[in-house]
C-alpha cells in the first residue's frame, strides 16, 4: 500500500491504515520532536499529540505537496505550542547561562565539518542549546526560513535574528571542536 | 555555494533521514486516545441529534399543549351522555316523539336532516336537564321535555320559533354547537387547530430584527488573518504576507472569531394563494470579525466590519392557526452586497534585545468582490395584538453559498450554515 492509499484509508478512519502510517513516519517525526525538545518525555508526548492531530485533521490534506512536509509542519507547530503552554519566555539573552559563555568565542575553525560528528552527538548539542538559540537555529537550518521572516515572526529585528543564529552556530561549532579535540588527543 | 550554505547542507543531510526509535507503547497509547476521541465524537453527535429531537418534541408538545380540545360542557344528561359515548344514541321513546313532532311540522326539516336530528336531540336534552334541576324530578326528564317541546310546537304552530324557544341558545352557543357537531366523531390530536384564515388581508408590512444564534471561533497555532495577501496594498504587503505564510513556524497562537450576524429588515408580503404569501424587502446586516495572533514577543490584532444590504425573497406558508396564534413556515433566499467595510490591524512587538516596543496600526476601507447569495428556511409564530398588528418570531437557518470572496474572511465564508432567530412586528392591510 503506497502513501496515497494509506492516506485515503486514514481519511476513512481505518485503524490498520493509521497504524501503518504511524509505523512508517513515527521514527522520522520523533527525530523532529527531539530536535525541538530538551527532554525525551516531552518529545514522546509531542509525538503522541502530533499523530492524534494528524489523524483528526488528515481530511484537510489535499494531496498537494509532500505529505511528509505536511506532517512535519504539524509537529513543528505543536512543539512551539507546547513551548508556549509552559509559559517559557524566549529570553534570548537571559537563558544563555554563564557556563555557556565560553562557547561564544569565535571558533578556531570556521569551516568545521559537522558531518564528521555522529548524528546523536549533534542532536545532543542542538538540544543543549538555550531555548531561543535552538528555535532560531532550527528555523534557519531545517525550516530554511530567511532571517527577515523569522524576525517578523518573532517580533525581533532582522539583525537580532542573525545574531541569534550566529550565536547558535558558534555554540555548535565550539562544541563540535571540543568533541573533535577530545577524539584526536 | 558559500560556507554558510555548506554548513546548512551538511546539517540537513545529517538529519535528513534521521530516525529515532519510538516508544514501544506509542501506538497503544495513540490507539486508546483515538478510541476515546471517537467516543467523544459519537457522544457529541448523539447529543446534537438528541438536542434537535428534543427541540422538535418540545415544539410539537407545546403545539399540542396549547391546543388541547376544549372539553364539551357537561350539559348532557348522564343517561344520554353514557349512551352517546357508546357511539349511538338510543332513546327509543324520545326519538319516537321527535319523529312525531317532525312529521307534524315539516318546516323544521332542512338539508342534512340527520344533523338536524342530533341537534334537536341535544337541545332537547339541555332543556331537559334544566327542567330536571328546576323541578327536581329525576324520572325521564327527556321524555318530559320532548312532550313540552311538542306542546310548544303545537301551540305556536311555528317549528322554528318553537325550537328557539326550547333551546334558547345565543348565537355564539349555536356556532359552538354547530362546530362541535361538525367535528363529532372526528376528534384527533389536531382537533381545535384551524387551517382557515379569518379575514386575511392581502398585504403585510413587517419590520424585524434578526440575530445569529451561532458564531464562529477557531484557535490554531498557525498564523491566521482575516485578510488574504492579495487584498493588501503594496505598502501593507509586509504585514499581510506575514501571517499568511502558513509554512512558517513560530511560537504562535492564532484565534479568529466571527460574531453572530445582526440584521434589521423591512419587508412587504402579499398573499398569493390561500395561506401562501411571497415576501420581499430590504435587509441590513452587520458583520464583525476579529483575529488575534499572539506570541511571546508580539501581538497582532485585526478587526473587520462589514455593512451589508440584502434583498430577500421568501415564501411564507401559514400552515396552522391555534386560536389566534398562527404558525408559519418560511423558505427563500437572499442576495446581499456589502456597502461599507473597514479593516483595522494593530501590531505590537517587543524586542528584549533592544529593550524596545514597536507598534503599528493599519486602518483601511475594504469591500468584497461578489454579492453573497444564501438560502434560508425556518418556522415561526405570529400573534395578533391590536388591529392589524401582529407580533411574530421565527427560528431558522441560512446556508451561504461560496461567493468567491476570498479577500476577507467573514462568517459567511467560514461558517456555511448560520442559525438565527428573527422577531418583529407586522401590519396586515
Amino acid at each position: 500500500m503506497d502513501d496515497s492509499q494509506l492516506i485515503a484509508a486514514c481519511k476513512k478512519q481505518n485503524r490498520s491504515a493509521q497504524k501503518a502510517l504511524y509505523e512508517l513516519y513515527a521514527p522520522k517525526m520523533m527525530a523532529v520532536c527531539m530536535r525541538y525538545c530538551k527532554d525525551n518525555e516531552t518529545a514522546r508526548d509531542l509525538l503522541h499529540d502530533g499523530f492524534l492531530q494528524v489523524f483528526t485533521q488528515i481530511g484537510s490534506y489535499a494531496g498537494k505537496g509532500s505529505f511528509e512536509g505536511w506532517l512535519r509542519r504539524i509537529f513543528v507547530n505543536l512543539a512551539l505550542e507546547n513551548y508556549r503552554k509552559e509559559k517559557k519566555r524566549l529570553d534570548f539573552l537571559n537563558d544563555y547561562g554563564k557556563e555557556n559563555e565560553d562557547f561564544l568565542d569565535a571558533p578556531e575553525d570556521d569551516c568545521l565539518e559537522v558531518g564528521d560528528v555522529p548524528r546523536q552527538e549533534l542532536l545532543d548539542i542542538i538540544r543543549g542549546m538555550p531555548e531561543g538559540y535552538r528555535t532560531v537555529f532550527n528555523m534557519v537550518v531545517f525550516e530554511d526560513m530567511p532571517h527577515k521572516e523569522i524576525a517578523a515572526m518573532l517580533g525581533i529585528t532582522e539583525n537580532a535574528s542573525r545574531s541569534q543564529y550566529f550565536r547558535a552556530k558558534t555554540f555548535l561549532q565550539n562544541k563540535v571542536q571540543s568533541i573533535m579535540k577530545k577524539k584526536y588527543i | 555555494m558559500n560556507e554558510e550554505d555548506i554548513f546548512k547542507e551538511q546539517l540537513r543531510s545529517v538529519f535528513s533521514d534521521y530516525e529515532v526509535p519510538v516508544p514501544s507503547d506509542g501506538w497503544e497509547r495513540l490507539e486508546q486516545s483515538l478510541d476515546s476521541l471517537q467516543r467523544t465524537r459519537i457522544v457529541r453527535r448523539n447529543w446534537f441529534i438528541g438536542s434537535a429531537a428534543a427541540t422538535v418534541a418540545i415544539l410539537l408538545g407545546s403545539l399540542f399543549f396549547f391546543n388541547l380540545p376544549k372539553p364539551i360542557e357537561p350539559n348532557v344528561h348522564p343517561v344520554l351522555a353514557e349512551e352517546m359515548t357508546s357511539g349511538e344514541i338510543k332513546i327509543p321513546d324520545m326519538q319516537q316523539e321527535i319523529e312525531v313532532a317532525r312529521s307534524e311540522f315539516p318546516v323544521r326539516q332542512r338539508a342534512g336532516g340527520g344533523r338536524q336530528e342530533v341537534l334537536i336531540a341535544k337541545y332537547t336534552e339541555r332543556e331537559a336537564t334544566k327542567s330536571q334541576i328546576a323541578s327536581d324530578k329525576p324520572e325521564h326528564p327527556e321524555q318530559m321535555v320532548v312532550d313540552d317541546q311538542i306542546e310548544d310546537l303545537h301551540a305556536d304552530n311555528d317549528a322554528v320559533t318553537a325550537r328557539s324557544r326550547i333551546a334558547q341558545p345565543d348565537p355564539e352557543e349555536i356556532e359552538r354547537l354547530v362546530k362541535e357537531f361538525e367535528h363529532a366523531g372526528k376528534a384527533t390530536a389536531f382537533e381545535g387547530l384551524s387551517l382557515e384564515e379569518e379575514n386575511k388581508k392581502p398585504m403585510t408590512l413587517a419590520i424585524n430584527a434578526k440575530g445569529g444564534l451561532t458564531s464562529s471561533r477557531e484557535i490554531v497555532n498557525s498564523p491566521m488573518t482575516l485578510r488574504s495577501t492579495s487584498a493588501a496594498g503594496p505598502s501593507e504587503m509586509a504585514y499581510a504576507a506575514l501571517p499568511l505564510n502558513t509554512m512558517s513556524v513560530a511560537d504562535n497562537v492564532a484565534q479568529m472569531v466571527h460574531d453572530q450576524p445582526v440584521s434589521i429588515g423591512l419587508t412587504i408580503s402579499r398573499s398569493i394563494v390561500d395561506r401562501l404569501s411571497v415576501e420581499t424587502g430590504v435587509v441590513y446586516t452587520y458583520l464583525f470579525s476579529r483575529a488575534k495572533n499572539t506570541s511571546v514577543d508580539f501581538q497582532n490584532q485585526e478587526t473587520q466590519l462589514f455593512h451589508y444590504l440584502g434583498i430577500p425573497v421568501n415564501l411564507n406558508y401559514n400552515f396552522v392557526n391555534i386560536g389566534r396564534l398562527g404558525m408559519f413556515a418560511s423558505f427563500g433566499g437572499m442576495v446581499e452586497k456589502d456597502i461599507y467595510g473597514e479593516f483595522r490591524k494593530r501590531e505590537q512587538s517587543v524586542s528584549k534585545e533592544l529593550n524596545s516596543t514597536a507598534q503599528g496600526v493599519i486602518s483601511t476601507k475594504i469591500s468584497q468582490k461578489n454579492p453573497q447569495i444564501s438560502v434560508n428556511a425556518g418556522v415561526g409564530l405570529f400573534y395578533p395584538i391590536y388591529g392589524g398588528f401582529n407580533l411574530y418570531g421565527k427560528i431558522g437557518g441560512a446556508y451561504y453559498f461560496d461567493a468567491g470572496n476570498y479577500d476577507y474572511r467573514t462568517i459567511y465564508t467560514d461558517k456555511k450554515i448560520v442559525f438565527d432567530l428573527n422577531a418583529g412586528i407586522r401590519f396586515d392591510f
